[in-house]
């Protein structure tokens, strides 16, 4: 029983301090705006070639679990999402810790975090095998489809008017589109300005559009509004009921299984799997008009869904040697100098290996539900700054952490021009959400597009000659025609609704 | 109450300058252990280096590029004198880092960590530094890169894909990791000596992970990557080599066979190493020779660079120097054939 022996190898002290730590530095580095997982993930790196196989596991698998949560911390708090990943867990995350929910908001985000790691685990360790082949299916013009039907998803949270939606996404796919061309690498709209030959960079479009716009909006609520003392009353009683956990329950299952298979494709990532599972559960939701305005499910979907991509993104690297996104390419390297070399001969030459990375996935999630909890106690208290004392620290941490992911002022201009972007959006009631998928999934959706276009001389029909993306592109379809459809009806209720009250009001 | 609003903001002023400081901090834990008054130089009166000298990476943290930079930091204070901070800047394919170098004082503060991506930028885009604006200090590695097919592919060897490619035009399709990338030219390197540039296509991925997944997918033909990326599909039985592109074949890879003993001359490697600005005095740039050339030849070194999987392949600043004017003139032709170039 070779598992068991891998199994007793964890009982050892050690072993565990590098889970705590691992864990730890992952939330940390989560948290803080400008660190991404993949940045935590290298540098903790050097530290871990200095430990023993299993510790060095151990500590990197914590930190990755930890990292995903970690993004939502200054997401809720401070509307500045600290990892790419989280983005989707502003939205409501911050509406919540306004109304003085924050210590639930939090909850909620962990436990969500770690049911969401549990289920990626239990798919990985399944099927991972069989679910590597399906990923193998996925070429160009499938990778087109899926990020067709992502954007489908859109015309779902455009809010109240579809218009505003569109117009909103459009302006996503052109800051999209910034950049050096995918497949020619000519310029297009860099005004030859090298800063701008890999696109706009997404923390800055990320803490410009939800940070920075947000800070302005309070800003012209007026020095009385600001200078007020928070309710801090709620504070304290608030938190996370078992039933309000629960009522989440398949919401949780299903947006960990679109983020464990998000995960698989190599190439895609936390921060799409996040919004489409934010996107689908609106849809699926009976209270969809919650959404935005501080709905617990709103954060339940997005963070079970980026931690179950930890579980999805191993299986590539495990079975195929072929890292599923940027954490677990760096992971590979910290493998490789252990011993352990990923690829398709890991599970018949080294077995063990790969249970000590499913125990030691496993471990961080009840290290990370462990020491997480204790620590939303001392973040939550940020809500109990006066708003002029937290907005101008806010402002500031925008500013250090867009410099730090690159170590470039330009990100930081860019970061102000999308504040100004986002400010004008909110202003103009355009929603934010639809700019952000569109700016996530634009870059993918064009390349492979392109891209499926040079495979072969069929030209388009090469999408409709593929059953699989000719699926998935029939499905977007008939998606948006029935997103817009609701959406209409929608509207005609209200409008409805709206006569009616006037009927009355001229009855009385 | 208020003593406690008080206190987080300094924790918040806390957590901001961690921050600030943690894009650098690998490059601090030499610091750390580092005497400053340890000078190992007594025959020389010369007042360089009296801080940390900073190592510009033109990729993004967690890279291959960084994890290779890296390599140099841990002894770096005992040759050096001073500790190397690894620091990034990413960007347009390492173009933003060599610019931001090209641009500093020449004082031997400011050095950088290049790849054969260097002459590649030149002639691709229009960039603010030019090919003398740099001289070499030491050579780190030099890989050589690999054209690898799926194992079911209906040719094994340079030869064979040259007929069935010529057999079968616009078949042929290979992938590789962003237009311009140093695996790009390299790829296209070893087409043009194949003669098959007009007869097959090329297909631009975002990175080698989807490119490689590619070939196993049967969605492209072939990928152009490093060893490391397809050894265990190789050895698995899943994918084959149909050529390495080296003047000899790699001590780490004594099975893959060279184009050149197929044949065909393609030698294009891809190099990585440091570069200093060209005004950089005589005296530092021959400091920086000696003291790279003695930190890159220790065991350690090796030791940390074969885990890595990048290997050590030393040249001193003169060798490396040439290497470098060398290469522009060859990458230029390559850039032209492929229609890329800017200019």
């Amino acid at each position: 029983m070779e598992f068991m022996q891998v199994l007793s190898s964890f009982a050892d002290v050690s072993v565990w301090v590098s889970l705590i730590l691992g864990v730890i530095v992952g939330i940390i580095g989560g948290a803080l705006p400008g660190i991404s997982p993949s940045m935590t993930i290298a540098l903790m790196l050097p530290v871990t070639l200095y430990l023993p196989g299993v510790d060095a596991i151990a500590s990197l698998m914590g930190a990755y679990q930890g990292a995903m949560y970690g993004g939502s911390i200054s997401a809720i708090l401070i509307n500045t999402p600290g990892t790419a990943s989280a983005a989707a867990t502003a939205i409501d995350g911050y509406e919540l810790a306004k109304k003085g929910k924050a210590k639930k908001a939090l909850l909620m985000s962990l436990y969500s975090s770690v049911a969401g790691g549990v289920i990626g685990i239990i798919i990985l360790l399944f099927s991972a095998q069989f679910l590597a082949k399906i990923a193998l299916k996925f070429g160009p013009p499938e990778y087109f489809g899926l990020m067709m039907l992502s954007m489908a998803l859109i015309a779902g949270i455009s809010g109240k008017s579809l218009m505003k939606g569109l117009i909103s996404a459009g302006l996503g796919l052109f800051f999209a589109t910034i950049g050096l061309d995918p497949i020619y690498g000519s310029t297009r709209f860099t005004f030859g300005n090298i800063n701008l030959f890999d696109g706009v960079n997404t923390l800055s479009v990320f803490i410009g559009i939800f940070a920075l716009s947000e800070i302005m909006m309070q800003l012209s609520l007026g020095r009385t509004e600001l200078n007020k003392k928070p309710e801090t009353l709620l504070m304290d009683k608030d938190t996370l009921t078992i039933k309000e956990f629960f009522a989440e329950k398949m919401n949780i299952l299903y947006a960990s299984i679109i983020g464990a298979f998000i995960g698989i494709l190599p190439g895609i990532g936390g921060s799409t799997a996040s919004f489409v599972a934010y996107a689908f559960e609106q849809k699926r939701s009976k209270h969809p008009e919650e959404f935005g305005k501080g709905s617990l499910a709103g954060i339940a979907a997005p963070e079970a869904a980026n931690n179950a991509v930890c579980g999805g993104a191993l299986v590539p690297m495990l079975t195929l040697g072929v890292p599923g996104d940027v954490v677990t390419a760096i992971l590979v390297g910290a493998l490789i100098a252990h011993g352990i070399k990923p690829g398709p001969l890991l599970f018949v030459e080294n077995i063990a290996s790969v249970y000590s990375i499913y125990i030691a996935l496993f471990f961080s999630l009840i290290v990370l539900s462990a020491v997480g909890h204790l620590g939303i106690n001392a973040s939550a208290t940020i809500v109990k700054l006066r708003k002029s004392i937290l907005l101008p620290l806010v402002f500031v941490i925008c500013i250090v952490g867009t410099y730090s992911s690159g170590g470039s002022y330009f990100d930081v201009y860019a970061m102000l021009f999308f504040g100004v972007v986002g400010f004008l959006l909110r202003k103009y009631g355009y929603p934010l959400s639809p700019l952000i998928i569109a700016f996530v999934v634009g870059g993918m959706l064009e390349s492979n597009l392109r891209r499926s276009l040079l495979l072969d001389d069929s030209g388009a029909m090469i999408f409709f000659t593929r059953p699989l993306s000719a699926f998935l592109l029939v499905a977007s379809v008939v998606f948006m025609a029935f997103m817009v459809h609701s959406n209409q009806k929608e509207k005609k209720a209200a409008e409805a609704k709206k006569e009616e009250v006037a009927d009355e009001d001229d009855l009385a | 109450m208020k003593r406690k609003s008080r206190l987080l903001s300094i924790i918040l002023a806390v957590v901001l300058v961690f921050t600030l400081t943690a894009c650098s901090a690998p490059a601090k834990e030499p610091a750390a252990s580092n005497e400053p008054a340890a000078n190992s130089e007594p025959e020389k009166k010369l007042d360089y280096p009296t801080k940390p000298i900073e190592l510009i990476v033109g990729y993004a943290a967690g890279g291959g590029t960084h994890l290779a930079a890296e390599l140099l930091a841990p002894d770096a204070d005992k040759f050096l004198g001073q500790p190397l901070n690894i620091v990034c800047k990413p960007g347009a394919g390492g173009a933003v880092g060599a610019t931001y170098v090209a641009k500093s004082k020449p004082d031997g503060y400011t050095l950088l960590y290049a790849t054969v991506s260097l002459p590649t930028s030149l002639y691709m885009s229009d960039v603010e530094f030019e090919q003398d604006d740099f001289v070499g200090v030491a050579m780190c590695s030099d890989i050589a890169e690999v054209i690898a097919v799926k194992a079911d592919a209906p040719f094994s060897n340079a030869k064979e894909m040259v007929e069935w490619a010529k057999a079968n035009p616009g078949k042929l399709t290979w992938g590789f990791p962003g237009v311009g990338s140093s695996l790009h030219l390299t790829g296209a390197n070893v087409m043009s000596a194949l003669g098959i540039t007009d007869v097959v296509k090329e297909v631009p991925f975002d990175g080698t992970a989807e490119s490689v997944a590619g070939v196993l997918g049967g969605h492209i033909t072939a990928v152009s990557c490093f060893p490391t990326s397809i050894s265990e599909q190789v050895k698995a039985g899943q994918m084959k080599v149909i050529g390495i592109q080296a003047k000899e074949r790699p001590a780490d890879w004594p099975d893959f066979p060279t184009f050149v003993e197929q044949g065909y001359d393609a030698t294009l490697t891809s190099w990585r190493g440091v570069f200093a600005p060209k005004d950089t005095p005589k005296e530092i740039l021959d400091y920086l020779d000696k003291a790279f050339g003695e930190l890159i030849a220790t065991d350690s070194y090796l030791e940390r660079a074969t885990t890595l999987g990048e290997g050590r392949a030393y040249k001193n600043a003169a060798e490396f120097t040439k290497v470098y004017n060398d290469a522009c003139p060859a990458i230029k032709a390559v850039v032209e054939k492929l229609g890329l170039s800017a200019k």
